[in-house]
């Protein structure tokens, strides 16, 4: 069974809403969204929520995706299980510089580390 | 120790390498501004992963990650519509490190985190600047397509000549140099919004395609003296 996060996920992009549009149009927060689309977080339950993303995704009230959308919003959620290690060593970069163009120092890459292993757990 | 060998690139190379990206990726292929969250998100299928705290706390902007398949980003640079046109050219930035470095993202697996610090830590600094220039300029050729840089300058002549002149006549002594720097920074001014990156990008484009040759209004310090 799909999640709601994965479900709103596949309409946007069906319906080629990039995820800064989807969070410009619902005022909701992209690094938590992102988390929500990957099943990390839990997604709104809410109506008045769910029918903000609804309109973000430009569903049409009462049509079958508009209320698979509120079906999916009934299942109750389970956070993706996610293997610790070996999924930070994957999302670490190769080229990486620092805005002010230089190497990052120890301290910058630890906390690099620290931020990618935090963008992996739950809120 | 791991260590990554330099590629040696032509900017040649590169540029093609571009256009045979905007003929795959770009409809209609002449399109500006390049529609690069579209591209990564709908064409490349890669997923974009705004982080919070990555501006803030490690002064980096956005990254690809090594599995190929998710471009972070610094979460508050990608919403904030003030960093909108810095925030397009840093993801055609990594995009070019998709297109131009796959293979060395493949080649070198880090097997812990110590490891990562390590290699981070010892990476070649000149091997290192090469691959930044290399995704710099695929960014730059992506997002500002030549064709379009070529029409848009060469519509300003009438206003940069003007200014220049204008600066040449003022009583207050400017250089050749200084007049030619002023015009190339106001004629950035004037376009850069059409291709949606900063005036700084546009300078450059127009610096690295040398188009003071072709457009010889822009040629100033050499007409007035340096």
């Amino acid at each position: 069974m799909k999640k709601l996060g994965e479900y709103i996920k596949e309409l946007r992009i069906k319906n080629q809403i990039t995820l800064r549009e989807f969070c410009k149009r619902s005022g909701l927060d992209p690094s938590n969204w992102s988390k929500v689309e990957r099943g990390i977080n839990a997604p709104p339950k809410s109506k008045e929520v769910l029918e903000i993303i609804a309109k973000a995704l430009d569903l049409t009230v009462n049509s079958s995706e508009y209320n698979q959308l509120f079906d999916y919003a009934m299942i109750d959620f389970i956070p993706t299980e996610l293997a610790e290690d070996s999924n930070v060593l994957e999302k670490l970069p190769l080229f990486f510089r620092t805005a002010r163009g230089e190497k990052p120092t120890e301290e910058e890459l630890k906390e690099l580390i620290k931020l990618i292993q935090q963008s992996d757990e739950r809120d | 120790m791991k260590e990554i060998k330099p590629l040696r690139l032509t900017w040649q190379r590169i540029r093609q390498i571009v256009e045979e990206f905007r003929e795959k990726h770009v409809d209609p292929i002449d399109l500006v501004p390049v529609p690069i969250h579209d591209i990564i998100e709908f064409k490349l299928g890669l997923d974009i992963q705004p982080i919070f705290g990555l501006k803030e706390q490690i002064d980096t902007e956005g990254f690809l990650q090594s599995n190929l398949t998710t471009i972070s980003v610094d979460s508050k640079t990608y919403i904030d519509d003030r960093y909108k046109f810095r925030l397009n050219f840093t993801l055609a930035h990594e995009v070019g490190h998709l297109v131009l470095h796959a293979e060395q993202y493949k080649e070198l697996k880090f097997t812990s985190t110590k490891e990562f610090i390590q290699f981070q830590q010892n990476i070649d600094e000149d091997s290192l600047e090469w691959f930044e220039k290399q995704a710099n300029e695929f960014a730059g050729r992506l997002l500002v397509p030549i064709d379009k840089l070529k029409e848009l300058v060469g519509a300003e002549e009438a206003y940069c000549t003007q200014l220049a002149d204008k600066l040449a006549a003022s009583p207050e002594e400017i250089s050749g140099r200084e007049i030619e720097s002023y015009v190339l920074e106001s004629l950035a001014s004037r376009i850069y919004k059409i291709f949606e990156v900063s005036k700084e990008v546009v300078k450059r484009r127009i610096r690295t395609e040398n188009l003071k040759h072709e457009f010889g209004f822009l040629d100033i310090a050499s007409k007035n003296g340096s």
